[in-house]
C-alpha cells in the first residue's frame, strides 16, 4: 500500500469514529477529541508507521484511545507552548 | 475544537498543552478552563524549566539552549518564555538580539553586531533539519527592548 493510500485510510477510519475529528495540517494530523476536549498532533510518517502492519485502522485507534485514555489534566504539566498561529486556527 | 490560546507577537501564539511524554495534548476552549488561571499554571511551569544559553561552538557567537533533563529538549523554542533564559539572553547578548524557532525543539539566538552572518548562520543550521516534523517558523526575528519585529524569512519550510 502507498503512502497515500494508507494515509486516506486511517483519515478514512478516524473521520467514521464519532469522538475524533481528523484535519491533514502540513505534515500533521491534528486529531481532535470530542470527549476528552483536547487536540493533538501526530507527524504523518509515525501515523504511517503505526499503521504499516494492517490493513485496517484499529492498532491506531486503540493507540489513540490509549492516548485519550487519562482524561483528568495534570497542572504541573501544562506548558505554554509558541506555536505558528496559523498552525492552530481553524 | 478551537485550541486554548494567546497572541505572542508577529506570527506566533502561546497555545497550552499537557505534556503526556509521547506527545502533547492541547487543551481547546471547549474545556471551561480559567485561562488566566492556565496561564499562571503554565508559566510556573515553564519557569521550572532550567536552561542554559550556550554558543553552538567557542568561536562562534551563535548561541542555542541546553536542558538540564533531556526530556524537555522539545519544549525548547518556548523556551523563549522562560525567565531564567531571558535574564541570561540579556546578560550575554543584550536587550537587542535575533532569534529564530524553526522547529519545537530547536531555538537559536544571536547579537546584532553582523546581520547578514548570523542570518546566513541560522538558514544554513536550520536547512540541515529540514525533514523534521515539528516545524515552526522559517522566519528570523529581531527583539529590540521586548518588541519583536520580524527581519527575514529563511524560505526553507
Amino acid at each position: 500500500m502507498d503512502k497515500k493510500s494508507a494515509l486516506d485510510r486511517i483519515i478514512s477510519a478516524l473521520s467514521k469514529q464519532k469522538q475524533y475529528t481528523v484535519q491533514l495540517k502540513n505534515d500533521q494530523l491534528e486529531i481532535a477529541s470530542a470527549n476528552y476536549r483536547t487536540v493533538f498532533y501526530i507527524p504523518v510518517n509515525q501515523a504511517l508507521e503505526s499503521f504499516k502492519n494492517g490493513n485496517n485502522a484499529d492498532d491506531f485507534l486503540l493507540m489513540l484511545e490509549d492516548n485519550f485514555s487519562t482524561s483528568e489534566i495534570d497542572n504541573s504539566r501544562i506548558y505554554p507552548l509558541i506555536k505558528k498561529t496559523a498552525s492552530i486556527k481553524n | 475544537m478551537n485550541i486554548l490560546s494567546v497572541p505572542l507577537f508577529c506570527d506566533l501564539s502561546i497555545a497550552y498543552a499537557e505534556d503526556r511524554e509521547t506527545t502533547y495534548h492541547y487543551l481547546t476552549m471547549d474545556y471551561g478552563i480559567d485561562v488566566e488561571k492556565i496561564e499562571k499554571i503554565s508559566s510556573n511551569n515553564i519557569n521550572s524549566v532550567l536552561p542554559i544559553l550556550r554558543t553552538i561552538d567557542d568561536d562562534i557567537p551563535l548561541f542555542t539552549i541546553d536542558t538540564l533533563a533531556a526530556e524537555q529538549s522539545d519544549l525548547e523554542a518556548s523556551l523563549l518564555l522562560n525567565s531564567a533564559l531571558k535574564k541570561q539572553i540579556k546578560a550575554k547578548i543584550g536587550s537587542q538580539y535575533l532569534f529564530c524557532l524553526p522547529f519545537d525543539n530547536l531555538l537559536l539566538i544571536s547579537g546584532v553586531d553582523k546581520v547578514e552572518l548570523y542570518v546566513s548562520m541560522m538558514s544554513a543550521i536550520t536547512s540541515q533539519f529540514i525533514n523534521s516534523a515539528y516545524k515552526l517558523s522559517d522566519n528570523i526575528y529581531f527583539s529590540i527592548n521586548s518588541s519583536v519585529k520580524i527581519i527575514e524569512r529563511m524560505n526553507l519550510i
